[in-house]
């Protein structure tokens, strides 16, 4: 049996589980809402219809659509600041996307390492890695980053370290025992035999074999992100004014919440909307997935 | 059985250890702490005093050991901005954030455990698909959004509940409600599964023969099934609310612990944070623990894995 013809029935089933998503409605709905949200974040400058940080205090306040007093120049209105609501609900996509998908780059990225290394050689390593993962797992993420803004202050930067830094256990102990099972396995076992070197086999056979897995968490993981930046933004500890972050829109909506509610709907909306669909998505994938790993 | 308690107990030991080690790192990666204590503009005479004053003069390994021991007999010094015990402060606030998530959490098993098993006795009906869409919301909703909500639809709107302070009961009906909507997927989605897999086990196919009725095998059979794994979520869950709990006291003004590591960040009041963040990785590593060696004493096959 030649050590490569693993990967053939794998490259097989691309077009199958392409298929698959588009014939499930969760996963297709889910999945191309998130694809829209995608290019509404590529394409914000196209689409906003004014600079995000554009300030004008004599216009500050307008509502949207729908309410008495309405500018039509402003479709979703202005914040306390007089900038165009709707250009910073499109740039804020761009802040949550940008978190989500260099978070979890971090995290997987550390988590897929420290699962895959655990899961092969087991034994020793294996204790001393789980000790690690639970040491992790001790640790308090959302106290954790509020230390981290005490030490060095509160940036974009320091808070996607932070997650990225913190959110990776959930992938070394799902790889960890993705990477158990794959090991035991024949291909495995005769690419020991012929003698290919420990690193080979953990890049070549394991993580070819594990990389569903790793994409499935690495959709869950994001939406945990998401929803960790932006209360921590909520709070003043994550993404700093002026950036327009869904989570500091609401923070300074809160300061307008007796006179002018609706500016924490659409922000909370966007987020609840954005999360939602990576989740169903995420869960849908991890079906399809496991139905192929059964068949 | 003996050996993996040991085990267990040396493990949990070595984690605290390490937390406690990286907790106490925080204010040495933090520049001086002397600086920050006496302020950036003060003489170089009055920070070597404050310097004195606290020990930072000491080798760093002598500070852990004597910041841990301390710790340990429950003095987590003083704060830098308020100059009181930092103990006195947290044990003032912990009624509060213990009754909150408490609160909290008894409002989502009222919620989780009817429903879960409710949708677990007939997958994929109308009810199932309730109890599917709810968990899913509860995991993307985001908690302080929520938050703001209620405050404006049941505070400012309708005009029912108050939205700021703890003096009465009623301020705690929208921080609980909250709270517990966040700890309330996973309670769901843990009860509904061990429903449904303790209703294909045997031992309620025995029961099923005896003739027994439906809502009997439910509530006497699957249902106690659930319990273990349910006390040990809702316990672990009770640690995550804590982080819930910041963003929740935050809104509604309620003088918890929450509300004091946000108020300690803001002021970059270290000994406050550190507390805090050792007292919650703490109490994980012991509900764990508990959790862990209790499962063991169950079942068997899960000391062989040590």
């Amino acid at each position: 049996m030649s050590v490569s013809s693993k990967q053939a029935p794998a490259a097989a089933q691309r077009p199958g589980l392409m298929r698959r998503i588009v014939s499930t409605p969760a996963v297709s709905i889910s999945g191309g809402f998130l694809l829209l949200l995608l290019l509404i974040a590529l394409l914000a400058p196209l689409l906003a219809p004014y600079d995000p940080y554009a300030q004008d205090l004599s216009r500050r306040l307008l509502p949207p659509i729908g309410y008495p007093n309405h500018d039509a120049a402003h479709l979703l209105g202005t914040d306390g600041f007089g900038r165009d609501y709707l250009s910073r609900l499109v740039y804020g996509t761009r802040i949550s996307l940008l978190i989500g998908f260099s978070v979890v780059f971090i995290a997987g990225l550390i988590g897929t390492t420290i699962g895959m290394i655990a899961g092969y050689f087991g034994g020793k390593v294996d204790q001393v890695l789980m000790f690690v993962i639970n040491t992790r797992l001790a640790m308090p993420v959302f106290l954790a980053a509020m230390a981290v803004v005490v030490v060095f202050g509160a940036s974009l930067t320091s808070t996607v370290l932070t997650l990225g830094l913190f959110l990776w256990d959930r992938f070394a102990v799902v790889v960890r025992s993705a990477t158990q099972q794959v090991a035991a396995q024949d291909f495995v076992l005769a690419a020991q035999s012929i003698g290919f070197s420990n690193t080979r086999i953990i890049f070549k056979e394991i993580l070819p074999n594990i990389l569903s897995v790793v994409v499935v968490i690495a959709t869950l993981e994001m939406g945990s992100a998401i929803l960790l930046e932006a209360a921590l933004s909520f709070l003043g500890f994550g993404v700093q004014e002026p950036t327009a972050s869904w989570g500091l829109m609401l923070s300074q909506a809160r300061e307008q919440l007796f006179f002018d509610a609706w500016l924490i709907y659409l922000p909370g909306f966007a987020l609840l909307s954005l999360v939602l669909a990576i989740n169903v998505f995420g869960d849908g994938l991890r079906d399809l997935l496991g139905a192929r790993g059964r068949a | 059985m003996t050996g993996f308690i040991i085990k267990r107990l040396v493990s949990a030991a070595l984690t605290i250890l390490v937390v406690s080690a990286l907790t106490f790192s925080i204010a040495f990666l933090a520049g001086d702490p002397a600086i920050a204590i006496a302020g950036k503009d003060s003489s170089a005479a009055d920070i070597a005093r404050v310097r004195e004053h606290y020990g930072f003069d000491r080798p760093v390994a002598v500070q852990y050991g004597e910041w841990l021991g301390k710790a340990l007999t429950g003095d987590f010094g003083q704060s830098y901005h308020y100059q009181q015990s930092v103990a006195d402060m947290l044990a003032a606030r912990l009624p509060i954030t213990l009754g909150l998530g408490l609160a909290a959490i008894v409002f989502a098993l009222a919620i989780a455990v009817p429903l879960g098993v409710a949708a677990a006795a007939r997958p994929a009906s109308l009810v199932d698909r309730m109890a599917l869409a709810l968990s899913v919301l509860g995991q993307a909703m985001p908690t302080f959004w929520l938050a703001l909500l209620l405050v404006v639809f049941f505070g400012l709107n309708l005009r029912w509940l108050p939205i700021s302070g703890n003096t009465t009961w009623k301020h705690f009906i929208m921080p609980t409600i909250a709270l517990g909507f966040f700890a309330l997927p996973a309670l769901l989605r843990i009860t509904r599964a061990g429903t449904i897999d303790a209703l294909r086990a045997d031992y309620v196919r025995t029961a099923r023969a005896k003739g027994l009725g439906p809502a009997k095998i439910l509530f006497r059979h699957a249902l106690r099934n659930v319990m273990i794994p349910l006390v040990s979520i809702s316990a672990v869950q009770l640690g995550a609310l804590l982080s819930g709990s910041i963003v929740v006291e935050q809104i509604f003004a309620l003088q918890g612990i929450g509300a004091l590591s946000y108020d300690a960040t803001l002021r970059a009041d270290l000994p406050i944070v550190q507390a805090i963040t050792l007292i919650v990785a703490v109490f994980y590593v012991l509900l764990t623990l508990v959790a862990d060696i209790a499962n063991a004493i169950l079942d068997p096959r899960i000391r062989e894995n040590w």
